[in-house]
């Protein structure tokens, strides 16, 4: 059974909640406004925006940490050809030493700051291409918001947020113009690779786009597969390292059929569309190749070793056919036992489940109270 | 509308759990909350197996708003204004569009009757503070849209009930009283239609129907009988207009618009606006009137016609004799053509007022005494705390005639335990509680004189000799020797009533004959005064002001009614039997437990607590 009602608590039970999300608004708000002030930096700073999950709206909580994480780009003017990977991310220490002291950390790609209420992975951009620069400003691309914060998201020059719309008598007209104009491409960003001394292209707004359309096609289902199955795999095999974040997403992306009607169904037939994809890579020992979106060149899959691939291979073939009974069960209590096998208890499943408020309660088997008995 | 959202508590989201899966509810709107109207809200589509696919009422979408508090709280199923029924049908409110803010029409679904038609396989009573409350309401509702579509929602036998009115001008509320045997002396009457007058009840907008008559100044046709409460009070004319049938629309809505009533009185064979033309001339004086419609009904569906009931609206001002219209004959007919045009036309929205019917049998059906004492004709003598008491519960109770004798008027100090209140200080407490009694009890006539008993003047001493059972609170005893001494013209009952101290007990002895036994009361009662005087060896009384040594004997109201209100069942039973000795019952407080309070009633011969 689809299970509509226990799959939306469900998923408003494993996705950000209201306080991560406050905290991740605060974390960025605050460093893109650092950074845009920063005497030193701003005048090298084109853009800043974000991307990574919470922005295609696949993020989920955060399970033993409580802190959230926010991933934001900033596109710079600093020439590729002459400014070194390394270099580029030297220019920043001085701003981090002044506001994030001993909270940061030079990764390869990105560098990660990790305050008390919220984690973020910074990425350095070299500079644009030409025509991109003006684009790079929209608001359609410095959003705050997940992309599904509105119905009408696009890369097109009119567009407006939520928070602009409310304060424009004319946003209703705005909005009617933006969706009349053609949506920028773009070309993709390069950011430093510090392991391999170079820069490296990626193409984060293109992967956006990507998810709206795949979500718009799914009847806006697609997300929430992938949190369901991001969160299959966090609970049932939490010592499982690849493929896990964007990877995981893309695998996901690559397999959800379109024109899915529920969650459930789009979990199920995930599932088995990737048994069915890949039992050929599995059996010979290899990993598929996935182009990026944006950036074909590049293999999303390039971490995984095949051992890696073997095992999630074999928890996707375990999983399927229990998805496929759960989907399939007749009685709503089989059902949510079985779904509750592959989520855990964050999956409703009211016969044991106690409230919150006052006492638990029981599906009733008698009468437990004698009503219409006392006058006044 | 939506505003400030509560959370979603964990009882809301079980509450919905059922729809996952279920054939005939399907969700559409998850939980919302109308802050206008502070409920959760949700939306749902009803396709019930017992309707075939191609009827209208087959997928109707719906909406059901629920408190904050479920599983407790009201729960109330609503039709959609989009792809929701728009008729009214039994069992519902009126159906009209409803408040411009929200989703959902008025017509709110009555799913709590017990009504045999709603009883499919689900237990008795409805599950209040469980949680599948809600599955249980909507798994009704779909009961209710089969037996609508079948056109079982009234089934014979059930108590008849017009339809909801559809908007209710506030104008007026009227009330008659009308019941099987009324029925019969309309059922001897042809005149269909003619004036009524309308008693004025206080200062609000309540009108009585005093009297039909079938011209103004004319024969009565029916007049009901009401109690003091319409002496001496305005009154209005209205038009009354008998129909052959309730003007009910199908499914059941009453017209909300003179064409519809007017198509629907057609269908039933009557002519209404013959008829209202006719009598429209009496009230044509430039000030708004109402109309009456008289419609026989049953008592159960498909049963026999069994009363008259009115519908009462709120007609405009119609135009005067006085003044010419052009292009109409100053005549009758022609003023009613002119009316017909302006503001009666086929499209005015009706204006209906509430009407009720209040014949003792239907407006005292909560609580009335038996006949056996509502049919005596009682005095009470005394207005005090305890008479003052007993009158207000008899009168409740449905007596119908009374009469109070008091010569004191009311001070401040008798505030604390009476039933009048500061509008009557200074006042004669025997007219003072009249007055207050007429206006709890609409059907009785109650005579005060204010005077101590005997009354002086002849007029008062013969109601004093109407009267069957003289109740006496007054713990007089020089009283109960006037009580002896009184030529009583036949034998009466006698009750008197009186308290101890701190109200711990109350004496009730009574006698019947044409004499007042006054030595037998003396030597029951002393015995229980010594007692008294044993008990309460320095009784302290509390003063009420300075000046005089005044005391006043201590007993709090709620003694004083707890004890007044074990009596009234006494007087109401056993002490109507005409005894051929007197006797004495003492009610007296007891406290068992600190729980348990009970009031012990002694014969008072065996001198028992």
């Amino acid at each position: 059974m689809e299970l509509p009602t226990a799959f939306a608590d469900f998923l408003s039970e494993i996705g950000l909640q209201d306080n991560h999300i406050s905290d991740l608004q605060r974390g960025h708000s605050t460093l893109r406004t650092r950074l845009e002030n920063d005497i030193e930096l701003n005048a090298i700073i084109v853009s800043t925006f974000l991307q990574g999950s919470y922005r295609r709206s696949t993020a989920i909580r955060p399970k033993n940490s409580s802190r959230a994480d926010v991933d934001v780009v900033v596109v710079t003017t600093l020439d590729p050809e002459t400014v070194s990977s390394a270099e580029a991310m030297e220019r920043f220490v001085p701003f981090l030493d002044k506001h994030y002291e001993g909270k940061y950390i030079q990764q390869g790609r990105s560098i990660g700051i990790e305050l008390t209420y919220v984690e973020m992975d910074l990425v350095i951009t070299a500079r644009p291409s030409a025509d991109d620069v003006k684009q790079l400003r929209w608001p359609s691309v410095t959003a705050s918001e997940p992309f599904d914060a509105t119905n009408d998201w696009r890369l097109a020059p009119s567009w407006i947020g939520l928070s602009e719309r409310a304060r424009r008598v004319d946003a209703v007209q705005i909005l009617r113009k933006a969706q009349s104009e053609s949506e920028w491409q773009g070309h993709p960003l390069l950011i430093p690779d510090i392991d391999l001394g170079t820069w490296e292209q990626t193409h984060p707004l293109a992967q956006i786009a990507w998810t709206r359309d795949k979500n718009s096609r799914c009847h806006g289902q697609y997300v929430r597969v992938v949190k369901a199955l991001k969160w299959w795999r966090k609970t049932q095999y939490p010592s499982s390292k690849y493929p896990k974040g964007y990877p995981l997403e893309h695998l996901i992306g690559q397999n959800c059929p379109d024109s899915i009607s529920s969650v459930a169904e789009g979990v199920t037939r995930t599932l088995e569309a990737i048994v069915s994809n890949y039992s050929g890579y599995a059996q010979a020992g290899l990993v598929p190749i996935l182009p990026d979106h944006g950036v074909p060149k590049h293999n999303v899959l390039h971490r995984l070793s095949s051992a890696d691939f073997a095992d999630f291979y074999a928890q996707v073939s375990a999983a399927a056919p229990v998805a496929r009974q759960a989907l399939d069960a007749e009685d709503r209590d089989t059902s949510a036992q079985l779904w509750r096998a592959l989520f855990g208890s964050a999956f409703p499943y009211d016969e044991d489940a106690k409230s919150s408020v006052s006492g638990g309660f029981t599906p009733r088997t008698q009468p437990t109270r004698i009503t219409g008995s006392r006058f006044a | 509308m939506s505003g400030e959202t509560l959370p979603i508590t964990h009882e809301l989201r079980y509450a919905r759990r059922f729809f996952d899966g279920h054939q005939e509810l399907k969700l559409i709107e998850d939980w919302t909350w109308y802050l206008d109207v502070k409920r959760w809200g949700l939306c749902f589509r009803a396709s019930p197996a017992g309707i075939p696919p191609d009827s209208p009422l087959y997928n109707t979408i719906w909406y059901v708003t629920v408190e904050p508090l479920y599983p407790w709280g009201e729960i109330s199923v609503w039709p959609s204004k989009i792809d929701g029924i728009n008729m009214t049908y039994p069992h519902q409110n009126a159906n009209g569009t409803g408040d411009e803010a929200l989703p959902w029409r008025a017509g709110k679904l009555c799913l709590v009757s017990p009504l045999r038609v709603l009883g499919r396989g689900t237990p008795s009573g409805e599950p209040l503070g469980d949680s599948d409350r809600l599955q249980w309401h909507l798994e009704r509702a779909l009961v209710w849209l089969e037996a609508a579509y079948k056109g079982v929602l009234l089934a014979p036998g059930d108590p008849y009930e017009a339809p909801d009115l559809p908007v209710i001008a506030p104008e007026a509320r009227i009330g008659f009283a009308e019941t099987a045997s009324s029925f019969g002396q309309w059922g001897q009457i042809t005149t269909t239609r003619g004036t009524v007058e309308l008693t004025q009840i206080g200062a609000g907008n309540l009108l009585l129907c005093k009297q039909f008559t079938q011209r103004r100044l004319g024969p009565v046709v029916v007049a009901p009988t009401w109690g003091s409460v319409t002496e001496n009070q305005r009154s209005t004319t209205g038009i009354w207009v008998r129909l052959k049938r309730m003007p009910i629309l199908p499914p059941w809505q009453l017209p909300i618009s003179w064409g519809e009533l007017r198509a629907v009185c057609t269908s039933n064979g009557d002519d209404l606006d013959a008829k209202l033309c006719e009598v429209a001339p009496r009230i044509r004086d430039g000030q708004p009137h109402i109309l009456l419609l008289g419609c026989p009904i049953p008592e159960v569906i498909d049963g026999p016609l069994r009363r008259l009931t009115w519908l009462g609206i709120q007609l405009p001002i119609l135009g005067r004799t006085t003044q010419t219209i052009a292009g109409f004959r100053p005549n009758a007919r022609g003023n009613w053509l002119y009316d017909r045009r302006s503001s009666l036309t086929d499209t005015t929205p009706i204006r209906w007022i509430r009407t009720a019917n209040w014949a003792p049998e239907y407006l005292e059906s909560r609580g009335r005494l038996p006949d056996a004492i509502t049919e005596q004709r009682i005095a009470i003598i005394g207005c005090g705390a305890l008479g003052s008491a007993l009158a207000e519960l008899l009168a409740r109770g449905g007596i119908r005639h009374m009469t109070l004798i008091d010569g004191q008027q009311l001070e401040p100090g008798n505030l604390i335990r009476h039933t009048l209140s500061v509008h009557d200080i200074g006042t004669n407490k025997a007219k003072a509680l009249a007055r207050r009694l007429m206006s709890v009890a609409p059907h009785l006539t109650v005579h005060p004189i204010a005077d101590v008993f005997p009354p002086e003047n002849p007029p008062e001493r013969q109601t004093v000799q109407a009267c069957d059972f003289i109740l006496d609170c007054t713990a007089d005893d020089s009283l109960l020797e006037q009580l002896a001494v009184f030529p009583w013209d036949g034998a009466k009952r006698f009750a008197i009533l009186s308290l101890g101290y701190h109200a711990k007990r109350l004496w009730c002895y009574i006698a019947g004959g044409e004499r007042f036994p006054h030595e037998d009361f003396d030597s029951r009662i002393a015995p229980w005064l010594e007692r008294e005087q044993e008990e309460f060896p320095t009784m302290r009384f509390p003063r009420e002001g300075i000046g005089c040594w005044h005391p006043v004997f201590p007993a709090q109201w709620s003694d004083i009614l707890f004890l007044a209100a074990a009596v009234v069942k006494y007087l109401a039973g056993s002490a109507l039997d005409m005894p051929s000795t007197p006797r004495l019952a003492v009610f007296s407080q007891q406290v068992l437990t600190e729980q348990l309070l009970q009031i012990a009633t002694t014969d008072g011969t065996h001198g028992a607590a």
